[in-house]
């Protein structure tokens, strides 16, 4: 027997345990699912330690330079500390270890998202309105149109989410009508956005339910050569 | 009170009673004894007319001394001998015997009066107080005198030139000589010579004159009917005024005389008597001089002699006044008991008279008798004779006869006089020593007697009443503290809350019942359906995808407009394939999910294909630890060793893929086999991020997707980013394309539709693929295009019943 077909036919038999979640929630789906689990589990697990923990940190500090043990002793002891996160009286000496893992991340995230995703989307929204590279009027008409849209698309949504009010008379707090026009504009590009998420989603489900009809069919096809 | 005490023995006797019972011995010797004492008397004053009236035997004495009165028609016999008996002189021894005959015919009770005013008489007052029971007010009266005469004594020496004048008057009563003294002060009333009557007039003339002179008869007997006026003249009448008072008689009862005596306060009596001699009547001053002179001689061993003479020559016409059986007033028993009174042999004059009362007080037969005759009487005539178990209880009541009627000063000394009564147990206590106790009996004595306190408060003079303690004083009232305690007092539970906080607390309750209700009977009348719904979708979706993926039917064409982000895309691999002369790497950074791995495989397949097709080598490193096995699995088939760089799991995350797009060699040294992946060929060119000929980021995820783009977008330079991305990612990746932070992306089966379509190859995408995806996405907007109509209807149709609710 081919070790591919082998785990063909595992994948398979997989396949329609998970398939089985048709007719709800029946064992055979949660064996799929528990299975999955635990070889992903054990899996990340041979990775990390193969991957990460062996050639990161225990050869450098057996069998690399000096200074790249030294360099290797600074993670070394920090995940030593943030073992003490274990046990909640010593759980005050992983704080270091956590200050640094957040510190760093949040630094690298804030500066990610400023460069990356503030100022590449400001210039983004922008962009549009330079008319002149066009030289197409029916082109340039579609696209300042496309770019009207996308600001109001833009400023709506942010106006959205503008929730503070004024408190009128009777205990009742509502926005302004502008605000409260602009935000129903911005209400229905978030709908559209989230009609696409939805939709990306069920097409993603959907394509990946082609694959596994097309695997099972070609599964079947090769356990009945 | 209501018994006879036996003067032999002791023995009460009732009341009744003529002789002790005990010892059968009359309780009235003497002449008293034969002519018992008969309460049917009551009228004093009538046994006072008997007892002066003339005697049918009399002595020689008698006969000789006392003449024939010449106002016997209108006068009384016993004040017409009192009259006989003044001009008498006790010091003359002349005249002695026949003074002694009228003492004789004087009442006994005038006589016992009469002893304590004397100078000699005195000691027997003090001997007779001891066993008769005077009444109070006349023990008061003594003690009054008897101050007055200690004064006198030290003051009226000018005065004792008319002793011999006024010696006649010791013998009148005691109360008629204090009537005389305070009706000096009061306006002297005149009354008309002829009214007086002769034997007053001689009485008051021979005082004045000669006190031993006899009687003279008056000139003029005027027919006087009241002879109580005459009386009262001769009581309130001073001698040096006598032709005043005789100008103008009064007419007026000797009672009223009487009563001003006793409304006259004591205290100007006292206080106008020493600078005042001279308005006092001569016979007064006779008589107070002639007390003061005799005091020293009282001293003297003489004197109970010269008393007790007189008193021995009394008793034969006594007796023979008593011996008739009609006689039977109390006089008589206070007579018999006098006699039988032994004088003491002397006895100082300094001796109070209130402490010689107290053993007059131990006579209560006496006092039995007496007081009923005193019914109806002057409270003067109250004795006080209590019983001798409860002396001081009876001190303190107060007689019913203490009316209005009499002066204050006579009501307070008569409670003085009883308060001040020092008791003899008393005095016997304070000469009494303490006797020396032998050690054994000290240590028996209880524990009160040693103990530095009483145990227990002297207030609490409770006496248990109930139990074993009963009896015993100062014990714990167990009674009294049960019946003190009473409930606590109940305070109130409830909190004090504003409108406002009742307000939220009612809004959080309804909360909190709002949670506890759920929606148990939705669920329940749903959960069939909804089983019943999601199995016929399913298997709606798996029929209709099957029968499009293996039904051969063409549901959906090709695609011949493309998507801007998937014509750069193909134009960048496009670009990266045709220069044939640069083998720059790529990096393929994987980051998605097993789950998805089926559509990124088939998107990315293709892509990947025409990159080691054209010979680009492939770096690949993985964000997620799964990532890189997917890698492999994708690119096995169809790339060389050589050519492929597996990188890994690049842990850390986002600093991770910082490290990688500042440092590839820094944040990736080693690939997965552990060997120091930049120096193999192909790889050794690459120092940085922008050294890649083109970085594909194969996600699914779009967080992921954004953090790559955010770290490497800035960085890359020329390098353009391309994405293979699943169809859920596609939307959140859009702004980057548009912004042109990513060089172009592929999604989903739509997107190798463009892809196969652009480049030409027809066998890129699987048959039936796109004709199910079509199919599917067709039937999944239908379905959501009738249960939005469903709902759509159902909420027409349930909104009347919500609004009716």
């Amino acid at each position: 027997m081919d070790v591919n077909f082998a785990w063909t036919a595992v994948a398979f038999v997989l396949t329609i345990l998970t398939l089985s979640y048709l007719l709800g929630d029946n064992p055979f789906f949660r064996l799929a699912t528990y299975l999955f689990v635990g070889v992903s589990a054990g899996y990340v697990a041979a990775i990390l330690i193969f991957e990460v923990l062996i050639p990161r940190l225990a050869e450098p500090l057996m069998f690399g330079s000096p200074s790249e043990k030294f360099l290797t002793l600074i993670p070394l002891i920090l995940s030593l500390l943030l073992v003490f996160k274990l046990f909640p009286r010593l759980s005050v000496l992983g704080n270091p270890s956590m200050a640094f893992l957040v510190g760093s991340g949040a630094a690298v995230i804030i500066s990610g998202a400023v460069t990356g995703t503030l100022f590449g989307q400001i210039s983004g929204a922008i962009q549009p309105f330079g008319l002149s590279e066009n030289g197409d009027f029916l082109q340039a008409g579609s696209q300042l149109i496309g770019s009207i849209v996308l600001l109001l698309g833009t400023i709506s949504t942010l106006v959205y989410f503008q929730f503070s009010a004024r408190r009128k008379t009777e205990q009742q707090t509502s926005r302004n009508a502008l605000v409260q026009f602009t935000a129903f504009g911005g209400q229905i590009f978030i709908a559209i956005t989230l009609g696409a998420l939805y939709a990306g989603v069920l097409a993603a489900a959907l394509t990946a339910l082609i694959e596994r009809f097309d695997f099972l069919r070609t599964a079947i096809q090769t356990f009945l050569q | 009170m209501s018994e006879l005490i036996c003067p032999h023995c002791g023995a009460s006797n009732p009341l009744d009673a003529i002789e002790c019972k005990k010892c059968h011995r009359f309780l009235f010797e003497s002449s008293s004894a034969g002519a018992p004492f008969s309460p049917k008397e009551d009228d004093w004053l009538n046994s006072l007319r008997e007892d002066t009236e003339p005697l049918p035997e009399s002595g020689e004495e008698n006969t000789a001394a006392s003449e024939p009165p010449p106002f016997t028609e209108d006068v009384p016999d016993w004040l017409a001998r009192i009259r006989q008996r003044t001009p008498e002189e006790p010091g003359e021894p002349v005249e002695q015997p026949s003074q002694q005959g009228e003492e004789e015919e004087l009442p006994e009770w005038l006589r016992d009066v009469e002893i304590p005013s004397g100078k000699t008489g005195q000691t027997t007052s003090t001997a007779d107080e001891e066993e008769l029971p005077l009444p109070d007010w006349l023990s008061l009266i003594d003690e009054e005198k008897q101050t007055e005469g200690e004064a006198l004594t030290t003051t009226s020496e000018p005065t004792e030139t008319g002793f011999d004048r006024q010696t006649g008057d010791e013998e009148l009563p005691a109360w008629l000589r204090e009537i005389g003294i305070p009706h000096e002060e009061t306006p002297s009333q005149p009354s008309a010579e002829e009214e007086i009557p002769a034997w007053l007039v001689e009485s008051t003339t021979g005082e004045g004159e000669q006190p031993g002179a006899p009687a003279e008869p008056p000139l003029s007997q005027t027919e006087e009917t009241d002879w109580l006026k005459s009386f009262a003249a001769f009581e309130t009448q001073p001698a040096s005024e006598e032709e005043e008072s005789s100008a103008a008689a009064p007419e007026e009862d000797w009672l009223k005389t009487f009563e001003a005596f006793e409304s006259q306060p004591e205290p100007l009596f006292s206080e106008s008597q020493p600078p005042q001699p001279e308005d006092e009547s001569d016979w007064l001053k006779a008589f107070e001089d002639f007390r003061s002179e005799t005091l020293p001689e009282a001293e003297t061993e003489e004197e109970p002699e010269a008393v007790q003479q007189p008193a021995g020559e009394e008793s034969p016409p006594l007796e023979s006044l008593f011996s008739e059986p009609l006689e039977e007033d109390w006089l008589q028993s206070l007579q018999s008991l006098q006699e039988e009174v032994s004088l003491p042999e002397s006895e100082e004059e300094s001796q109070p008279i209130s402490e010689e009362a107290e053993p007059l007080q131990e006579l209560p037969p006496l006092t039995e008798d007496i007081f009923p005759v005193t019914e109806g009487a002057s409270s003067a005539f109250i004795f006080e004779t209590p019983a001798q178990e409860s002396v001081p209880e009876e001190e303190l009541d107060v007689s019913p006869f203490i009316s209005e009627e009499l002066p204050e000063w006579f009501d307070e000394q008569v409670f003085e006089s009883a308060e001040e009564q020092p008791s003899p147990a008393g005095e016997a206590e304070t000469g009494l020593e303490p006797a020396e106790l032998p050690g054994w009996l000290e240590a028996m004595r209880p524990i009160e007697a040693v103990a530095p306190g009483r145990i227990g408060s002297d207030d609490d003079q409770r006496i248990e009443t109930s139990g074993p303690l009963s009896g015993f004083q100062g014990v714990l009232p167990a009674e009294a503290l049960v019946t003190q305690y009473s409930k606590p007092a109940i305070y109130s539970a409830r909190l004090q809350v504003s409108e406002k906080q009742r307000t939220y607390a009612n809004l959080l309750e309804t909360i909190l019942q709002q949670e506890k209700q759920g929606q148990t009977t939705s669920a329940a009348r749903s959960a069939a359906p909804q089983i019943l719904g999601r199995l016929l979708v399913g298997v709606a979706i798996a029929v209709i995808v099957l029968f499009a993926l293996f039904g051969g039917i063409r549901i959906a064409a090709p695609p011949t407009l493309f998507a801007q982000e998937n014509v750069n895309f193909f134009t960048q691999i496009q670009s990266l394939t045709s220069a044939a002369g640069q083998n720059t790497p790529v990096l393929l950074a994987v980051d998605f999910e097993p789950a998805l791995a089926g559509e990124i495989s088939k998107i990315a397949s293709p892509v990947i294909g025409d990159l080691l097709q054209a010979g680009k080598p492939l770096a690949v490193v993985s964000s997620n630890p799964t990532g890189a096995a997917l890698a492999e699995d994708l690119l096995l088939s169809s790339a060389p060793p050589e050519q492929i760089l597996n990188l890994g799991y690049l842990p850390g995350g986002v600093t991770s893929m910082a490290a990688l797009a500042n440092q590839p060699a820094v944040a990736a040294p080693r690939d997965r086999s552990g060997a120091f992946a930049w120096d193999r060929s192909g790889f050794q060119t690459i120092q940085q991020i922008s050294d890649f000929s083109a970085v594909i980021l194969l996600t699914d995820n779009t967080d992921t997707s954004r953090l790559w783009i955010e770290q490497l977008s800035p960085v890359l330079e020329n390098t353009p980013l391309l994405i293979i991305a699943s169809s859920q990612a596609a939307p959140m990746i859009q702004p980057y394309l548009q912004s042109g932070q990513a060089g172009g992306m592929l999604a989903g089966l739509p997107g190798l539709a463009a892809y196969q379509q652009l480049s030409g190859k027809p066998d890129i995408l699987p048959a039936g693929y796109l004709d199910a995806f079509q199919a599917g996405l067709m039937l999944i907007v239908v379905l959501i295009l009738v249960f939005s109509l469903y709902y759509l209807v159902m909420q027409f149709i349930r909104k009347p019943e919500t609004k009716g609710k």
